[in-house]
């Protein structure tokens, strides 16, 4: 069974699934599961906001989470099952943008790699937000520049972190 | 000869994708000027080069190195800074 799954759900048809996530990672010899869910928040740098929409490029991005996956595997064991699904189209305010879950046989691992995931696509994969604000206008975020060695970053599974959380999506 | 650029994040404004003329030899590198000159021919109130030296080209597969050299019909794509999660 194929232990990375990577997905990009369109939200008019099937939005990211937190239990969807957790099932595909719980597996026998996994001792703990580990889950981030992003959100959209109602407001951003004092913007009251209503929702986002999230572009997408599908292929470059199921690469990018692929990629990342392996290199979470490659630090923290080949034993990890990695779970990513994001959304694509609007979102509304508490809506969920992303889920990722991962399991494994300890938990250290689970967390650190969960956070390593989240952390290298917001820096990596090509997907970006547009914000819808209370008062009619919209924005795009303006996100970060993928650096030239962006899709060979095995040398940056040094992050640490003190486990999974939900956090709003900005 | 001409190239294709699906516009993505802050060029969807400029349409789903844009037909760029480029000489032969040219690079990613040159790319960037081009596409600047493209925008500006849509919007000639467009005025936001940073935002085009910070946006990389890509494939479907791989983000493209600044020496890559372009081909005739290459269907390539525009990575501007990106924010997902």
């Amino acid at each position: 069974m194929n232990n990375i799954l990577v997905d990009i759900c369109s939200i008019d048809q099937q939005p990211p699934d937190a239990l969807q996530a957790l099932t595909f990672v719980a597996r026998a010899p996994n001792g703990a599961e580990s889950l981030f869910v992003g959100s959209v928040r109602e407001t951003n740098k004092g913007k009251e906001v209503l929702g986002i929409s999230y572009d997408v490029f599908d292929p470059l991005a199921k690469q990018s989470f692929l990629e990342i996956c392996k290199e979470a595997q490659s630090h923290w064991g080949t034993d990890l099952c990695l779970y990513v699904a994001h959304a694509k189209g609007r979102v509304d305010v508490c809506g969920t943008s992303i889920v990722i879950a991962v399991g494994s046989p300890h938990r250290d691992a689970a967390f650190e790699a969960c956070r390593y995931v989240i952390d290298q696509i917001k820096h990596r994969s090509p997907v970006w937000k547009l914000e819808h604000y209370a008062d009619g206008d919209s924005d795009w975020v303006q996100g970060n520049a993928i650096s030239a060695n962006a899709h060979s970053g095995k040398d940056d599974c040094d992050s640490t972190t003190k486990g999974g959380a939900r956090e709003a999506a900005h | 000869m001409n190239i294709t650029i699906q516009c993505f994040g802050a060029f969807r404004p400029f349409g789903e994708a844009l037909l760029i003329s480029v000489s032969h030899g040219a690079t990613v590198a040159d790319l960037h000027g081009l596409f600047l000159k493209k925008l500006k021919e849509i919007d000639p109130s467009f005025d936001n080069p940073i935002l085009i030296d910070n946006s990389r080209f890509a494939t479907e597969t791989t983000l493209l190195a600044s020496s890559t050299l372009l081909e005739e019909g290459m269907q390539l794509a525009v990575i501007p800074p990106v924010s997902g999660g």
